[in-house]
């Protein structure tokens, strides 16, 4: 794992412009000052402070340090506010200022108070020794302690980093009824630590990476050695090592500029906001990557079955789980084809559909002035921005207005004989079909339009040339090497036992074989639970 | 290399099926019923048979030749003249074949269910599917057949399903009623699907196992064989002497199928599957006819070859016939002999030039 990690810094720092903060800083800023420290402190001071400046959430603190004879002069950087000011003060002030004297006095060869201070001293956690420039200046950027003492040609960094942050909390996207209910925060320490709690094997590596000229944001790569193919890894790795861009303000930044289908409608990178969901996509031999301040982490490669899948699949017995995958896929393509489809069939083959039914669409479509295409439309772009007016309002009125709209719209209209009940069922239908999916929202709307116009200028023909135009176009996109549509197409009929249903747990025992060839098996060979022997007899 | 993609063993079945199902089960069963009669069984399980002779053939040509297609290795065995005139001949063949699939394909919708539209509306509309899948490779279209297939397989078990209780077993009687002539009659023009397994004359080396060849030819064309016969069997059973008379019987059957659940009438629902397995079909063969152009003129890349192709495609399609009337009547009576030489006749004769020249990679004694 460290081996990993210097490979990965040392090609961050020579590889030049994309990223490696210490190149980056001196790209934009310019004046840097002298890359290393001098042996006097208020050379080192003026250094710092002509990149830094001297803002009011930096926060000096001069001090002596030492024995009474040779007191040195010393000084305290840090940033306001992102350092826990009482630990500063319990486990970093109050030992330089008590104990070094004494320390010195003890060993009064040693004459590097650096050394000593890092290794007797100091009581904070972590603390290290830093000996450039850039180094300290990103240090305080970040949150840390720096410590500078005069003749020294080195400084002291410690990490009392302490800044307020969301709790754990539930997810408000991805809720579960059973299963875990925590979600990632906006702290990326607070992720990477949930994740760890998850998954305890010390296969699990994170690699860190800052991407961002400006922004210097974390981002970790995270995935189990052993499991996952060590080339997804290092792909991931340089995909994300590549971007350079000002700043990164959430992973969607992120995900955007690794994908591989850019232009594509269907979302080739998957994403959630719970560490169990990516603990188990880890599991499976995926990679994911984490950002510093979102609570959303991305996982690769993200295949078109993720979309029918819940977590909650595997957490609940497979029978209701393996009924409700089918119920999502059913609605999934019916909300995308069936505005076609009621277009098409309406148009041009009415008697495909029962006779019964067709006189009472006719009667409903009795006086309404819009071609049918048009109506489906227009009432498919009402529903979209009543959806949308739903999101933004404030949530007391956006269910107000939704309910508003829904009802009073949809019954006014059809009332007034502006659209016929039929179009307006089928169009609420398509609408909240399309929730039960969130996975593909993108497509959604663009494919159910594109479907109609075909079905609109050639029916059924028009209608099932589109489809075949849009699942080649599925079958055409990869994700980080592997084709989008396996295991269904290329089939890998074993596999579709965890893809249309879910079944039994102990019959899941390989993993997805087209994501990692890495580990084959994922439990022992015998995990069918066992009736005990039937020897006892029943008590009465 | 032209085609960096590579399918399965599986896949190359399922293409092959794909590439026959879809016309063999429209056209088949008027074409040998009309030479048999209720003999027509009879003669399926012969083209059957053949179908599995012209795979020996093409499959043992693939085992001297696994990394080449017949445009590559007509030249090494005939010399670069003769053997680029084979080249041309297929590449453009393959063109000329689909011309009629395409044609097919739009007849069969404007005289069953869009008699209004101008029949250049389909052409253009499936030729523009046809390259758009075809730019994207074998694997691509490998991966879109692998449910294009099991979608025509799910609605024709349905529709053989729902016939059975209509099956009249007198239907089949006398058998042999004239000898075997008129099942040998009723087989000739049929036996042109069965040889379209010739498309594994350009896919064999991408083939994950190019040896393999010999093997999927045989599984595809048995499970032809045996589907084929459940069909006519259907037909026969259930309209008898009408075959004759209905030119598309199976989609004649469909409009007999009365669910009687709450449908009045699903043969628009029929068309969904079978318009995708027909496009499919013609993808297959426009890829044939795509790879073997760009390897004839020593192409780096068949994309722009696979737009031109498609407009010859759309072109030929439209104006070599007059009517549905004239193009069944070519597919029944004029096309055989010329279609089964290129499909069967040349590669049995590049074989034995093979066999003779020892030229390609040698067989064991044994196998």
């Amino acid at each position: 794992m460290s081996g990993r990690l210097k490979k990965v810094i040392g090609r961050l720092f020579t590889k030049g412009p994309p990223s490696g903060y210490l190149q980056q800083s001196h790209d934009q800023g310019g004046s840097f000052g002298p890359p290393y420290l001098a042996a006097d402190l208020d050379k080192n001071l003026e250094a710092i402070f002509s990149v830094l400046g001297k803002g009011p959430d930096l926060i000096v603190r001069h001090l002596e340090v030492g024995p009474p004879p040779k007191l040195l002069r010393a000084a305290l950087l840090y940033a306001d506010g992102m350092v826990d000011t009482e630990l500063l003060g319990e486990l970093f002030i109050k030992p330089v200022l008590h104990d070094l004297p004494r320390k010195l006095a003890q060993r009064p060869g040693s004459l590097d108070v650096i050394d000593v201070l890092e290794k007797h001293v100091v009581a904070a956690p972590s603390a290290k020794k830093a000996k450039s420039v850039p180094e300290i200046v990103s240090s305080v950027l970040r949150g840390d302690v720096v410590l500078l003492v005069d003749s020294h040609a080195a400084a002291l960094v410690s990490s009392l980093r302490g800044f307020r942050s969301r709790n754990v909390e539930e997810p408000t996207l991805e809720t579960v009824i059973r299963g875990p209910k925590e979600g990632f925060t906006e702290n990326l320490r607070t992720n990477l630590s949930l994740l760890r709690r998850k998954i305890v094997h010390p296969g699990l590596c994170f690699t860190e990476l800052f991407i961002g000229r400006y922004s210097q944001t974390r981002v970790v790569v995270a995935h189990i050695a052993g499991v996952a193919e060590k080339s997804l890894a290092d792909e991931v790795i340089r995909r994300v090592s590549g971007i350079d861009i000002d700043g990164v303000l959430d992973s969607g930044y992120i995900e955007q500029l690794i994908e591989d289908a850019p232009y594509s409608l269907f979302p080739t990178i998957g994403n959630t906001e719970k560490p169990d969901v990516v603990a188990a996509r880890l599991l499976e031999g995926r990679v994911a990557v984490l950002v510093d301040g979102s609570p959303v982490a991305l996982t690769v490669p993200r295949l078109f079955y993720e979309t029918i899948q819940t977590p909650e699949d595997y957490y609940s017995r497979p029978y209701n789980s393996s009924i409700i995958r089918i119920i999502r896929l059913i609605f999934l393509i019916a909300s995308i084809i069936l505005p076609g489809l009621y277009v098409a069939l309406i148009n041009y083959d009415p008697e495909a559909i029962p006779q019964k039914l067709v006189f009472t669409i006719a009667a409903s479509r009795e006086g309404v002035p819009f071609p049918l295409v048009l109506e489906v439309v227009l009432f498919g772009l009402i529903f979209e921005g009543l959806r949308e007016a739903g999101v933004r309002l404030p949530r007391p009125v956006g269910s107000a207005v939704t309910i508003v709209g829904a009802l009073i719209i949809g019954t006014a209209a059809v009332e007034a004989g502006l659209a016929s009940s039929s179009t307006v069922i089928m169009t609420a239908f398509v609408g909240i079909a399309s929730f039960i999916t969130p996975g593909l929202t993108d497509v959604y709307i663009a494919a159910r339009f594109l479907l109609v116009a075909l079905a609109g200028v050639l029916g059924l023909f028009g209608l099932v040339m589109g489809m075949l135009f849009l699942y080649t176009h599925m079958c055409s996109l990869r994700s980080f090497g592997v084709p989008y549509m396996s295991p269904i197409a290329p089939s890998a009929y074993p596999q579709w036992k965890d893809i249309f249903v879910r079944a039994p747990l102990w019959l899941l025992k390989t993993r997805p074989f087209f994501i990692t060839k890495q580990s084959k098996y994922r439990m022992g060979q015998d995990s069918k639970p066992e009736r005990p022997p039937s020897g006892q007899k029943e008590r009465n | 290399m032209l085609e960096e993609g590579r399918i399965s063993d599986r896949q190359a079945v399922y293409l092959i099926i794909t590439s026959i199902l879809p016309t063999s089960i429209l056209f088949l069963p008027h074409m040998i019923y009309k030479g048999a009669r209720q003999d027509a069984w009879l003669s399926v399980i012969l083209i059957t048979f053949f179908g599995l002779a012209a795979g020996e053939v093409i499959g043992r040509l693939a085992r001297r030749f696994p990394a080449q297609t017949i445009v590559e290795y007509s030249r090494e065995l005939v010399g670069p003249y003769l053997g680029g005139a084979i080249g041309l001949l297929y590449a453009g063949f393959f063109l000329y074949i689909n011309s009629f699939v395409v044609r097919e394909l739009a007849e069969m919708l404007t005289t069953n269910f869009y008699e209004e539209t101008p029949i250049v509306v389909f052409v253009i509309a499936t030729v523009f599917v046809v390259v758009y899948i075809v730019r994207h490779g074998l694997e691509v279209l490998g991966r879109v057949n692998d449910i294009v297939l099991p979608l025509i397989l799910a609605m024709l078990g349905a529709l053989v399903l729902f016939i059975i209780p209509t099956l009249k077993a007198q239907n089949f009687f006398p058998v042999l009623e004239n000898g075997v002539a008129p099942v040998v009659r009723g087989g000739f023009p049929a036996a042109v699907f069965f040889a379209e397994t010739f498309v594994m004359l350009m896919l064999t080396p991408y083939l994950a196992r190019p040896d393999e060849t010999r093997p999927v030819i045989a599984k595809a064309v048995l499970f032809l064989g045996g589907l084929q016969f459940l069909v006519i069997l259907a037909v026969i059973g259930v309209t008898g002497e009408l075959t004759a008379n209905f030119l598309f019987p199976v989609l004649d059957l469909a409009r007999l199928i009365r669910p009687s659940l709450f449908l009045t009438n699903v043969d628009p629902l029929i068309l969904m599957p079978w318009i995708l397995g027909g496009t499919v079909k013609i993808t297959v063969f426009h890829y044939c006819a795509t790879l073997a152009a760009a390897q004839l003129f020593r192409l780096r890349n068949y994309g722009v070859v696979a737009v031109i192709n498609g407009i010859i495609l759309g072109v030929l399609s439209l104006i070599l016939w007059e009517d549905v009337v004239e193009l069944a009547e070519q597919i029944a009576r004029v096309i055989p002999p010329y279609f089964l030489f290129i499909q069967v006749g040349i590669p049995l004769v590049l074989l034995v030039i093979a066999v003779i020249g020892r030229k390609g990679r040698q067989e064991n004694a044994g196998q």
